[in-house]
């Protein structure tokens, strides 16, 4: 889904949550809240780590050629 | 073009039936400043091990595949120690989540950057295809029982019942035409031969039938050896293999566990059964159905991998 399925995602979660019974007011910010931790929390973790990636790519590789 | 419009669609209704349920401002401040820390600071410890989890699947699944030690020294010195994985794994989630491509775009992040660490690209496409079959097959146990709890305790439509249930036959009518293709190989190389030519000759790209039976020929051969490396990966340590499935089913339940948490430290109580049945729903949901690439997840990453063994 584009951008992770961001809006369609919180709106399906809390849609089945009153499914269940749960009250949609008191859910939409826990919702969010746990979104911010699954969906922005690791966007920002990848932008930090992209970089990252081929510090010691180099030396791993000659350590296996030998 | 069908699939923005839908994206828009969805989006729509999802504000329409959002938006008149949003707290005020007040409201929203108050819950909060009333959040309780420790559950918070639980939460994001529960995000972050459910992301390690899934990082030491794709890890161990290398590891496994490429026969190498799974010493914690001598995956640090041949460069696949967890802390690379961690953030290789990372990256490639959230570039598969977000950017288009999707799991393509992931596999290949993966795989070049395993290349560069002196990996095989044929034991790097067996980890990623067992990691994957690891995750995903754990979330659809997980999702079988809350659904089957709904059906026997709630209302669930019937139309949704006879679509799961399909599915699920049809999946694992899949399975038994894949075991009896590769017991019986002769003839699945006869027939698939003969799809071959056909569907060449509706291309009209004018091959040979030896030619159709020879690429038929090669790729149940590339099937059958790709079927059995993965096997051994998946059941040849029966403790190895138990860990690795614990890892995957641990990936989704501390997710589940995040989302308990932070409904306790906002004050929202619910039970974890009913946490849990949106939360896998959700991760179902989530590629479906303007990009359904679970369902398509198999061969695309299949033949990007296929491509990147041939390069």
């Amino acid at each position: 889904m584009p951008l992770g399925g961001l809006g369609v995602a919180e709106g399906a979660l809390v849609s089945l949550l009153a499914l269940l019974g749960v009250n949609p007011a008191t859910t939409v910010i826990p919702v969010l809240g746990y979104h911010l931790f699954n969906y922005w929390m690791p966007i920002l973790l990848a932008a930090i780590f992209y970089p990252t990636l081929r510090f010691g790519a180099k030396k791993a590789r000659a350590r296996k050629l030998r | 073009m069908l699939r923005n419009v839908l994206y828009i669609a969805f989006l729509g209704v999802a504000l329409y039936l959002l938006l008149p349920q949003l707290p005020g401002l007040e409201h929203s401040a108050n819950v909060l400043a009333g959040a309780s820390d420790l559950l918070l600071v639980g939460a994001i410890a529960a995000e972050v091990t459910s992301l390690v989890c899934y990082s030491e699947v794709l890890g161990r699944s290398v590891v496994a595949a490429s026969g190498m030690s799974y010493a914690l020294e001598r995956r640090r010195h041949s460069g696949l120690g967890p802390w690379f994985v961690f953030r290789l794994a990372i990256t490639g989630h959230e570039v598969g989540r977000l950017l288009p491509g999707g799991v393509v775009l992931q596999a290949g992040i993966t795989l070049e950057e395993f290349r560069r660490r002196g990996l095989k690209a044929e034991d790097v496409g067996v980890a990623l295809a067992v990691a994957f079959l690891l995750v995903y097959g754990a979330l659809g146990v997980l999702c079988a029982a809350p659904f089957i709890y709904l059906m026997l305790y709630r209302d669930v439509a019937p139309m949704v019942a006879v679509v799961v249930i399909t599915l699920i036959v049809f999946l694992a009518g899949v399975v038994l035409v894949a075991r009896a293709a590769n017991a019986r190989s002769f003839h699945t190389e006869l027939h698939l031969g003969e799809l071959a030519y056909l569907a060449q000759r509706l291309l009209h790209r004018g091959l040979s039938r030896e030619t159709a039976y020879e690429q038929a020929k090669r790729l149940v051969a590339t099937l059958r050896s790709e079927i059995e490396a993965a096997g051994l990966v998946l059941l040849g340590h029966p403790l190895r293999s138990a860990g690795l499935a614990a890892l995957a089913f641990g990936f989704w339940l501390l997710d589940a566990l995040c989302l308990l948490l932070v409904f306790s430290a906002l004050g929202v109580s619910v039970g974890p059964g009913v946490c849990s049945q949106p939360t896998s729903w959700r991760r179902c949901w989530r590629p479906c159905p303007s990009c359904p690439w679970v369902v398509s997840a198999w061969p695309r990453e299949h033949s990007s991998r296929c491509w990147h063994c041939s390069a």
